[in-house]
C-alpha cells in the first residue's frame, strides 16, 4: 500500500546479502581466525605468565643455555638484517631505475628464498662449506670455519630473509618514479647527494617496515639454522632452536617464556605495519588537503 | 508502461539527496533527468530502478507499486555510466546473461542475441571480449544487454558521459532512432543540456533533490520557471531593471557575486541573443558598455562587454550581418538594450 | 618511462656490482652447490633413492598434507577475505591485522603452541577428546599446522581483487535478474578464481618445505609420520648428502614448477583485461 509518509523497512539493495547469511559468515570467519590465530597467541602468554612475572623472568634468564640462545640471536639477526638492508637498497635502486640484461634473472633469484624449503637452504650451505664441500676445505686451510659456527648462521639467515626489504622498496621506488632524481641530477647533484636527499627520504616508511619484517623473520628462522648450526646447547643455538630443545625436554614453562619473546616481536611487526599504513594514508590525506585550489 | 514517482525522499546520512520528489512518466516517453552534480538525478534513477530504496514515498510501474520489489524482479533495463560489462564474458554471453539467469531456452536466447547484435550493428564481433571493443561499441553492448530480456522500462545513467564528442553525437542520434523504433518508456540521466535537448521528449530539471521544472526542451528554454533553470540551460546575463508597461528597462549592472544573482529583487535575466548593441546615447532603459572582446562561436559572433566601471560584464550574441551593419572594435563605447527579459519572483527557490 | 633514464642516473655500476656479488655469494653459490651435487647422482641412483620406502612415504606424506592444507586454506581463505572486505563488525581492522601473524611468527612457536594446545593433553585437545577426536601426532595435526602457516596466502591474494571489483557489476547482474548466488557464481567467482588459485599455489609451495612447525606436532616416525624435510635433515645428519640432495631436488622441482605455473596462470587469466 502506498503510505507516502513514514519510514519503511528497506528492501535489500542489489549488493546486500541477507542478514542471516552475513551473520553466519561473520561468525564462521571470526571462529576461524580465533581458533587458528587468536587462541594460540593467547595461549602463549597464558602459559608463559602462568607462574607470575618473577617466574617468567627467571625462566628466561636463569638458564645459561637460554641466555646463550638470546645472545646468539642478538648476534645473528642484526647482522643478517644489516646485510639485507645494504642489498635491499642497492638492488631496489638497480632494479627500479635501470634496464639491463639479466634483470629478470636477478629478480628471480631475489624471489627464490620464498620457493626453497629452509632445510634445503641448510643443505646447500652444508654442501658448500662442509668439510667435504666445495669451499669448506679451502676456507678451513685459511683458518675460516663457516659451518657449525656463527658465519653459517648469518649466511643461512641472510639467505632466508633476503627478499623482505627489497620487495618492500621496489614497488615504492617504481611508483614514485625517477623524475625527482633526474631533476636533481639536472640541477647538478652527485649520486650520493641524490641518494641521501631525494631517494632515501621517500623510502623511510618502506625501509622501516621492511627492516622490522626482516628482523622478525630473521629472529624466527628455524630450519636452515637447524641444519648448519652445531645444535649443541650453548653453542650455535638461536632462540627458536632452544625452544625446540626445551620442547624435547618437556620444560614447558621455560619453553613458553622464550616463545613469548618471539611472539611479542611478531605482534610488534604486525602493529608496525598497521601504524605505517595509517601513517601513509594520513600523509596522503594531508597532501591532498594542503593542495591550494587553483 | 508508465512510471509514477510519488513523494519520494532519500537521504544518505545527513545529505538529503531527494526531497519529496514526484514525477509522472507516460508510457513510451523518453525523458531526461537533467541537473548539476548533487541534484539527485542519479539517485532518482536508481530509486526507480530499485538499486536504492526510498526512505519515504512510492514508486509505481503502471499501477503496480514496486517500491518494495527487489531489483531482480522489477524487469528494468539499466545502462551504467561505465557500462559494467562482464569482462570475462564475450559480447554474446554478456547480452545473453539476463536470459540465461532467467532460464530462457537456448534457442530463444540464440535468436534474441543475434537479433540484438544486428540491431546494435556489431555483427561478427559477438565472440569478442569487452577489452577488445571501443567505448562506443561497449556502450552499445551495454544497451543490448539491458534490452535483451524485454524489460518494461529502460533506464540509462549518463550514457554518453565517457565518450568523446563525435561518438557522442552518433550515439545520441542512434538512441533517439532506437526509441522511435521500439517505443519503450525510457529515462536517462545527464548533466549535459545538449544531450537532454537532443534526445528527449521531456526534460526534468533538478536541483538539490527537488524538481525545478518539467517540460519539452523548447518550453524549458523559452519559458524557464525560475532563474536557476534559465541559468542552467544556456548562457544568461543578469542586470538590475524593472518591468514597466510590459517592457523591460535595465537600470544598472549587477556586480559579480555568486549567490546574490538569484535572490535579489528586481533582477532581469536576458539571454545573449536577446540583447541588442546600439550606438551611444540611444534608447532609454539601455546600459552603456565597452567592448572587451569579440569571437566567432558556431554560426554567430560572441561579443563580450564590460560595464564602464569595469566591475561587471556581459555577453551578447549577434550574427555576422548585424556586425556588418554595426561594426565594432575592442574599446568601443556602445549601448546594450534588451529585446526580451525575464524577472522571477525572488523567493521562488527558497 | 624507464627507457628515458636508461643508465643516466648514477650508481649503476656500483649497485650492479654489489648486488650481483651479494646475491651470488648468498643465494647463487649454495644453489650451485646443490646443483653440482645432484649431477653426481646418476639417474638410476636418483630413482633408487626416491623409491626407497622411507623416501616414498615421506614424499607422499609431504604432498598429501601440503595439498590438503592448501585446499582447506582455499575455502576458509575465501570466506575470511569475503567477510573482511564486504561486511563491517567491531574491531575489524585489528583482527584483520592479526591475519598476517603466520607470516611474522616463527615456525617453532607455531609448532610449540599447536602441539601444546591441540594435542591430547592440551585445552582444545581435551575438548576434542570428548568428541572422540584425537589428532596428536597424526597427519591431521600436520595438516592443521600447515593450515596455520599458509593461511594468509589465500586471504591476502583474494582481498585486493575483491576490493577492486566495481559494485556496478553486481548491480548489473541483479538488474538482469540474477539472484545473489547466481551473481556470485557467474560474475564474481570467475574474477576471483585467479587470485584464489595463486593463493593456493603459494600456500602449497610453503607447505611443501615446512619444517619448524611440523616437527613439534608430528611424531616424526620414519615411514609413517615423517615429512620430506624431516627426512632430508635426517640424511644430512647421517652425512648421506647424495640422498638428501635427491630429496631436496624433488621439493625444489615441485616449488619451482608451482611458482612458474602461478605466473603463467595469472597471465593467462588476465588475457581478457
Amino acid at each position: 500500500m502506498n503510505n507516502g509518509h513514514g519510514i519503511r523497512m528497506a528492501a535489500s539493495s542489489a549488493r546486500e546479502d541477507p542478514a542471516w547469511l552475513k551473520f553466519s559468515l561473520i561468525t564462521m570467519a571470526l571462529m576461524i581466525v580465533g581458533f587458528l590465530i587468536g587462541v594460540p597467541v593467547i595461549h602463549v602468554f597464558w602459559q608463559a605468565l602462568s607462574g607470575g612475572i618473577k617466574a617468567y623472568l627467571s625462566n628466561i634468564f636463569e638458564d645459561p643455555a637460554n641466555r646463550d640462545a638470546i645472545f646468539t640471536t642478538l648476534y645473528v639477526a642484526p647482522r643478517a638484517v644489516f646485510l639485507n638492508l645494504l642489498f635491499g637498497i642497492s638492488s631496489a635502486w638497480l632494479v627500479s631505475r635501470f634496464k639491463f640484461p639479466g634483470r629478470t634473472i636477478l629478480l628471480t633469484l631475489i624471489d627464490m628464498p620464498f620457493a626453497i624449503s629452509p632445510v634445503v637452504v641448510g643443505l646447500g650451505l652444508v654442501l658448500l662449506y662442509g668439510s667435504s664441500g666445495l669451499l669448506g676445505p679451502s676456507l678451513a686451510s685459511v683458518g675460516i670455519q663457516v659451518l657449525f659456527n656463527s658465519p653459517a648462521l648469518v649466511l643461512a639467515t641472510t639467505f632466508v630473509t633476503l627478499p623482505f626489504i627489497v620487495r618492500e622498496l621496489i614497488p615504492i621506488m617504481e611508483s614514485i618514479g625517477p623524475d625527482e632524481e633526474l631533476a636533481a641530477l639536472s640541477l647538478g647533484a652527485s649520486g650520493l647527494q641524490i641518494f641521501f636527499r631525494i631517494t632515501l627520504p621517500s623510502l623511510t616508511l618502506g625501509l622501516l617496515y621492511g627492516t622490522i619484517l626482516c628482523t622478525a623473520r630473521a629472529v624466527g628462522e628455524f630450519g636452515a639454522i637447524y641444519v648448519v648450526s652445531g645444535r649443541i646447547a650453548g653453542r650455535g643455538q638461536t632462540i627458536p632452536l632452544r625452544v625446540e630443545q626445551l620442547f624435547q625436554q618437556y620444560q614447558t614453562p621455560a619453553d613458553f617464556a622464550l616463545a613469548s619473546i618471539l611472539t611479542v616481536i611478531a605482534l610488534a611487526t604486525l602493529s608496525a605495519r598497521k601504524i605505517m599504513q595509517s601513517l601513509s594514508n594520513q600523509r596522503h590525506a594531508t597532501d591532498q588537503a594542503k593542495r591550494i585550489p587553483a | 508502461m508508465s512510471i509514477t514517482v510519488n513523494k519520494v525522499s532519500k537521504s544518505f546520512g545527513t545529505f538529503r539527496a531527494l526531497d519529496n520528489v514526484s514525477l509522472e512518466v507516460p508510457s513510451g516517453c523518453l525523458v531526461a533527468l537533467l541537473g548539476p552534480s548533487g541534484s539527485g538525478k542519479t539517485t532518482l534513477l536508481r530509486v526507480i530502478a530499485g538499486l536504492e530504496t526510498a526512505d519515504e514515498g512510492a514508486v509505481l510501474y503502471k499501477d503496480e507499486e514496486v517500491t518494495d520489489t527487489p531489483v531482480q524482479h522489477r524487469q528494468v533495463g539499466f545502462v551504467f555510466q561505465h557500462y559494467a560489462l562482464f569482462r570475462h564474458m564475450s559480447v554474446f554471453e554478456n547480452i545473453a546473461f539476463g536470459m540465461r539467469v532467467r532460464k530462457w531456452p537456448s534457442s530463444k536466447i540464440q535468436q534474441r542475441v543475434t537479433e540484438l547484435i544486428h540491431l546494435i550493428r556489431l555483427e561478427g564481433l559477438d565472440q569478442r571480449y569487452p577489452s577488445q571493443l571501443s567505448g562506443g561499441q561497449r556502450q552499445r553492448v551495454a544497451l543490448a544487454r539491458a534490452l535483451a530480456s524485454e524489460p518494461r522500462v529502460l533506464l540509462l545513467d549518463e550514457p554518453f558521459g565517457a565518450l568523446d564528442a563525435k561518438v557522442r553525437l552518433e550515439l545520441r542520434q542512434w538512441l533517439r532512432r532506437l526509441h522511435d523504433q521500439i517505443h519503450l518508456t525510457s529515462i536517462f540521466v545527464t548533466h549535459d543540456q545538449e544531450d537532454a535537448f537532443a534526445v528527449s521528449d521531456k526534460v526534468v530539471v533538478m536541483r538539490q533533490g527537488k524538481i525545478e521544472q518539467i517540460g519539452p526542451p523548447v518550453e524549458l528554454f523559452e519559458n524557464p520557471a525560475n532563474a536557476f533553470v534559465m541559468d542552467f540551460l544556456g548562457h544568461v546575463n543578469a542586470f538590475k531593471g524593472q518591468l514597466k508597461d510590459g517592457r523591460i528597462f535595465l537600470t544598472d549592472y549587477v556586480m559579480h557575486s555568486s549567490q546574490g544573482k538569484f535572490n535579489e529583487q528586481g533582477i532581469v535575466y536576458v539571454r545573449p541573443h536577446e540583447l541588442e548593441i546600439k550606438g551611444v546615447n540611444d534608447h532609454f532603459g539601455s546600459l552603456p558598455a565597452i567592448v572587451d572582446h569579440l569571437h566567432p562561436s558556431g554560426s554567430c559572433i560572441r561579443v563580450h562587454l564590460r560595464s564602464p566601471c569595469g566591475q561587471a560584464s556581459c555577453c551578447v550574441e549577434i550574427n555576422t550581418d548585424q556586425l556588418r551593419v554595426f561594426p565594432m572594435n575592442v574599446g568601443d563605447k556602445v549601448c546594450i538594450h534588451p529585446k526580451r527579459g525575464r524577472i522571477f519572483d525572488q523567493d521562488y527557490n527558497i | 618511462m624507464i627507457k628515458r633514464s636508461k643508465n643516466i642516473l648514477p650508481g649503476f655500476t656500483l649497485s650492479l656490482g654489489f648486488s650481483l656479488t651479494f646475491i651470488s655469494i648468498i643465494v647463487f653459490l649454495p644453489l650451485a652447490a646443490l646443483a653440482l651435487k645432484s649431477t653426481e647422482l646418476s639417474f638410476q641412483q636418483f630413482i633408487q633413492t626416491i623409491s626407497h620406502a622411507r623416501s616414498l612415504s615421506a614424499i607422499k606424506l609431504t604432498f598429501f598434507t601440503a595439498i590438503m592444507a592448501a585446499a582447506i586454506n582455499m575455502v576458509i581463505g575465501m570466506l575470511v577475505a569475503w567477510v573482511f572486505v564486504r561486511y563491517e563488525f567491531p574491531f575489524k581492522q585489528w583482527i584483520d591485522a592479526l591475519i598476517d601473524l603466520p607470516f611474522a611468527l616463527p615456525t617453532a612457536v607455531a609448532g610449540l603452541v599447536y602441539a601444546n594446545l591441540y594435542m591430547r593433553n592440551g585445552w582444545v585437545g581435551q575438548i576434542l577428546a570428548l568428541a572422540g577426536i584425537d589428532i596428536s601426532y597424526s597427519s591431521t595435526a600436520i595438516i592443521l599446522v600447515l593450515v596455520f602457516t599458509g593461511f594468509p596466502f589465500v586471504v591476502r591474494a583474494v582481498q585486493p581483487v575483491l576490493e577492486e571489483i566495481e559494485p556496478e557489476l553486481e548491480e548489473a547482474a541483479a538488474i538482469l535478474g540474477a539472484s545473489r548466488l547466481q551473481t556470485f557464481c557467474l560474475v564474481l567467482w570467475p574474477m576471483l578464481r585467479p587470485a584464489v588459485v595463486t593463493g593456493f599455489a603459494l600456500a602449497l609451495a610453503r607447505g611443501l618445505g615446512e619444517y619448524g612447525s611440523v616437527i613439534f606436532v608430528s611424531s616424526n616416525l620414519p615411514g609413517q609420520t615423517e615429512v620430506a624435510p624431516t627426512l632430508i635433515v635426517a640424511r644430512i645428519e647421517e652425512n648421506k648428502y647424495a640422498e638428501a640432495t635427491a630429496l631436496a631436488l624433488v621439493l625444489l622441482t615441485a616449488s619451482f614448477f608451482l611458482l612458474g605455473a602461478i605466473n603463467f596462470w595469472e597471465r593467462w587469466s588476465r588475457r581478457h583485461e
